[in-house]
């Protein structure tokens, strides 16, 4: 670890019983109904985890997995003898609750420790409005030095619900509220896409919003049909608003790259006479997609990151795994 | 002039493009908000113009738009307002809701008033910077001058937590000065809000937010004084223009609403809106009246307000394209009568009973009176009378022609002309500018992308063809359809809204057997309020109404206390097949089709429609599933 500011490493593994990670202050992992999530009882950390807040979901879905895979990861971290482990419900219906009980607990664990700290955080299962805003907060308030960010990408997916979808009903665009600090309304709005698998919703969402221009970016991983699956359902954006093969691209594999590109590509945006440009992001893509844009927006001036949240989530789990990545972030 | 340019003479999303963006102001929604001292609220589906009419005001689009400036004339300025052009979704609406979720109304609308006045402060100094940096407007001492009565007030005003200081003397203030005071207080309420920390209730003691109202008062008033010195000495005013009204949470629609009463002279606001504003304010029983803000309502303007417009726009854009020469949508278009498109209509159909009676109406001076009289609907009139169309006749040759279709076996209409061009866009910009578009695909059959003299040769026809016209109607509500998904956020219900409201008016336009109550197309739909409430099911299809309703998929939609009524847009009128006229009677949706419909959206309006097979023969349950009272004569 450099000390440095951003990006300090990124590990990839093909397996979780692979990847090392740097110490941290505190774990926070949740259980879902997803095997991702039993990732983290396989994760090396370099100096035993002291401290593990595990999130529990109101939502436990229809197959009883979230319960069992809540279970073995209680199971798990309380027989490690060096770990304290607590827990925080959360109703994913409910985020801006969810995001209040989550800052409580970590200013406890801040104020036990004394110092700030380093947070160890499974992005996959912890909901995205949460992880966001705690890495928000981290910018803005010095409570938090670092994190340690765990991501698991899935080869496939097992659908419990049906078709190939994540959610259903009406999506919502939903302000992260630590990250973006506005803009003056009277700037040109530009919106960022983080596009995923869900095209019709995302067109939807930037059609509400009625950006003055609109650029997208899509992740590109090691599954060739996962971005040709990616491209091919916002075709329809890019179709909309004349944007001829224009995206941004994200390695998934290389944060700090992901970051690199998003910073050459909006620096070199042709700005209007005496108008500022308000750039905003929407985030409909991977989670890994919206760390790229979190760690973007604590970096230069944003107006606002818009999160789409789901009315309802479908029960999906990977059914296998394709790479797994801690990244080391410093603050 | 490449072909991509020519094409944008039909391209109905070129307001986005702000700098090469054309305008056409001649008209009366423009002047009011330019010419009248007053709070306006600008209401209109979308495709109206709002966006088009809030940015002709807008300092920099005066400023830097060549095109807006030409439109303005010799002095951009001379109406002496400064207008600022904000995007309300550019507001941090829901860190703030956030961040004051646990306060009293109060504290919400202090912190909420505060951010708003803060931004309108920055952004007239922003505009004034502006203005004096393209043409000059006064020197330093000017701005000591003019900004002097508000120094002492505002230095000693000041928060410490803001951390500012006055330059020389505190009677000294510049427009730097409040700019650097609103971004601070902008900067040090966002930071709030972004962590919650301070509480909303301890920052409104540490920076004193109580008296900011005054100040910034007396500030809009020095910074008019400044803006004065323009043209010497008249009074300006700044137009503080609020894009994009369906952004505002609860919370901030009400604080804007009593902004709206708080805020006098010189500053005027003006808020869009895709339905309503709202009335209440924070003070219980202070409702905003007609005394405290003017309601321009773009879903009404006149055929020949529209066609007026439209004339301007596409000269407007023409010139921007460096085209001037002149063109005239009414001749283009034309204005056939009822019977000549019932001709056409005849002449295309093989339906048998068309094949029986062509001869006859093809060679009938007045087919439809003829029809209208056989039907006893009109009077048979003399000789003098037929020469002129009588009141009766008038009101009632629209559906007579689509009631004749009905009794000959044709299924939809022909449209075209301007007149009904006009009608069918149902005040939408964005819809006309569509149609000509489908128009001119057809005129081409689509070729990949028409070069730019197939444009102009497009245009130089004296009259465009009758069928390339209603082609292009019917494109324009099959194209809608289509992209619902794209739009609203349940496309299949809201599809089986529109194709069922559809029906019903299409049924009612070719199919009733009398013409007594003709253009039955106010649709009353079957919601009721228990108590003070809605059922969760009639708040839902409300929402959908609603939703449908922005997008111009419904129209003239009224959420009353005892009912609810609307139309379905116009746009669809030649693809669904009912009038282009405006409703002049009601017609009541039966509870059991709008249920069928909701929960069996991929279904057909033929299926919602059919009656169920009534229990036992009830006066009361049949009454129930019909429509309007009428007979129908169902295919």
């Amino acid at each position: 670890m450099t000390g440095a500011w951003g990006v300090s490493k990124q590990t990839l593994a093909s397996s979780a019983r692979d990847l090392m990670c740097d110490p941290v202050d505190i774990l926070i992992v949740a259980g879902t109904w997803d095997v991702r999530c039993l990732s983290m009882v396989e994760v090396q950390w370099e100096r035993p985890v002291p401290r593990v807040l595990l999130v529990k979901y109101a939502n436990s879905g229809k197959s009883g997995r979230a319960r069992s895979y809540t279970e073995l990861l209680l199971e798990h971290f309380s027989a490690e003898s060096s770990a304290r482990v607590s827990d925080i419900s959360i109703d994913s219906s409910n985020l801006v609750a969810a995001w209040s009980d989550m800052k409580a607990a970590v200013l406890d664990a801040y104020v036990e420790v004394g110092r700030p700290i380093r947070i160890g955080l499974d992005i996959t299962s912890v909901p995205r409005y949460v992880w966001l805003n705690l890495l928000g907060y981290a910018a803005e308030t010095g409570v938090i030095a670092g994190f340690e960010f765990v991501y698991t990408a899935a080869h496939e997916y097992e659908y419990v619900d049906g078709p190939r979808i994540f959610s259903d009903g009406v999506w919502k665009p939903r302000a992260i509220a630590t990250l973006g600090r506005g803009a003056q309304p009277s700037a040109e709005s530009l919106l960022v896409v983080s596009g995923g698998f869900e095209g019709a919703n995302t067109l939807r969402l930037v059609n509400a919003l009625e950006p003055d221009r609109v650029l997208v970016a899509l992740s590109s991983s090691q599954s060739i049909e996962h971005d040709r699956d990616a491209r091919r359902a916002n075709a329809p954006l890019a179709q909309e608003y004349g944007l001829a093969g224009e995206v941004i691209e994200f390695p998934l594999s290389d944060v700090s790259t992901s970051v690199a590109n998003l910073d050459r590509a909006l620096g070199a945006l042709e700005r209007g006479p005496s108008r500022e440009l308000a750039i905003s992001f929407l985030l409909c893509g991977s989670k890994i997609s919206a760390l790229v844009i979190g760690l973007y927006a604590i970096r230069r001036d944003i107006a606002q990151i818009y999160f789409s949240d789901p009315q309802f989530r479908l029960e999906t789990t990977a059914s296998s795994i394709e790479w797994i990545t801690c990244v080391s972030v410093n603050l | 002039m490449t072909s991509a340019d020519s094409l944008r003479l039909f391209d109905d999303r070129w307001e986005q493009d702000r700098l090469a963006h054309s305008y056409y102001l001649n008209t009366d929604a423009y002047s009011r908000l330019s010419g009248l001292a007053k709070h306006i609220v600008l209401k209109g589906h979308r495709g109206t113009g709002k966006t088009t009419l809030l940015r002709a005001l807008d300092w920099r689009e005066r400023l830097y738009n060549e095109h807006l400036g030409r439109a303005l004339g010799v002095d951009p300025f001379a109406d002496r307002v400064i207008g600022c052009f904000l995007q309300i979704k550019l507001l941090p609406v829901d860190m703030m809701d956030i961040w004051t979720r646990s306060s009293n109304d109060q504290v919400k609308h202090i912190v909420i008033a505060t951010y708003l006045r803060a931004t309108w402060l920055l952004e007239v100094c922003a505009a004034l910077r502006g203005i004096e940096l393209k043409r000059g407007l006064g020197k330093y001492e000017d701005q000591v001058e003019d900004l002097g009565p508000s120094a002492r007030l505002t230095w000693e005003w000041l928060p410490a937590r803001l951390k500012l200081a006055p330059g020389l003397s505190d009677d000294i203030l510049t427009i730097r000065d409040i700019e650097a005071v609103a971004r601070a207080l902008l900067t040090r309420i966002r930071d709030a809000a972004a962590v919650e920390s301070p509480l909303p209730e301890t920052l409104i003691a540490e920076l004193n937010l109580l008296e900011f109202p005054t100040i910034v008062d007396s500030l809009f008033r020095s910074l008019a004084a400044y803006a004065s010195r323009l043209d010497n000495g008249g009074s300006w005013s700044f137009r503080i223009c609020m894009d994009e009204g369906e952004f505002l949470s609860d919370s901030w629609a009400n604080s804007v609403r009593t902004l709206i009463r708080e805020t006098d002279s010189p500053v005027y606001l003006a808020v869009s809106v895709l339905h309503s504003l709202g009335s209440e304010t924070r003070a219980q029983g202070a409702s905003i009246s007609i005394d405290d803000r003017e309601i321009v309502d773009l879903d009404d303007r006149t055929p020949e307000q529209m066609i007026t417009m439209l004339n301007g726009i596409l000269q407007a854009r023409l010139n921007l394209l460096g085209q001037g020469s002149s063109f005239d949508l009414k001749g283009f278009l034309g204005d056939p009568s009822v019977d000549d498109l019932l001709r056409v209509a005849v002449g295309k159909s093989e339906s048998k009973t068309v094949l029986s009676r062509r001869h006859e109406l093809m060679n009938q001076e007045h087919p439809v009176r003829s029809h209208l009289q056989a039907i006893g609907a009109v009077p048979t009139a003399s000789v003098k009378e037929r020469r002129v169309e009588s009141t009766g006749y008038r009101k009632k040759k629209v559906a007579g022609y689509l009631n004749l279709l009905g009794s000959l076996g044709v299924d939809r209409p022909v449209f075209a002309g301007w007149r009904i061009a006009v009608n069918m866009a149902d005040n939408s910009v964005r819809d006309f500018i569509r149609f000509l578009r489908y128009a001119l695909g057809g005129w081409t059959r689509d070729r990949e992308e028409p070069r730019s003299d197939t444009v102009w040769r497009f245009l130089a026809q004296s009259r465009l063809d009758l069928a390339y016209q209603d082609e292009a109607l019917n494109s324009l509500g099959l194209s809608k359809l289509e992209a619902m998904p794209n739009t609203v956020i349940r496309p299949n219900e809201t599809r089986a809204l529109v194709l069922l409201l559809g029906e019903v008016s299409h049924r009612t336009d070719f199919y009733s057997k009398s013409l007594k109550q003709p253009n039955a197309t106010r649709l009353l739909l079957p919601i009721v309020r228990d108590g003070l409430a809605y059922s969760d099911g009639d708040s839902r299809l409300i929402m959908l109404l609603e939703e449908a309703a922005s997008y111009g998929y419904i129209s003239e939609l009224d959420v009353g206390k005892d009912r609810v009524s609307c139309r379905v847009n116009r746009s669809f009128a030649r693809y669904l097949g009912f009038s282009y006229w405006k409703p002049q009677y009601s017609n009541p949706i039966s509870t059991s089709a709008l249920r069928s419909a909701l929960a069996n959206p991929g279904g057909s309006p033929s299926t919602w429609l059919r009656e169920p097979k009534p229990r036992r023969t009830d006066a009361h349950v049949q009454q129930s599933f019909s429509f309007g009272g009428e007979d129908w004569l169902l295919s």
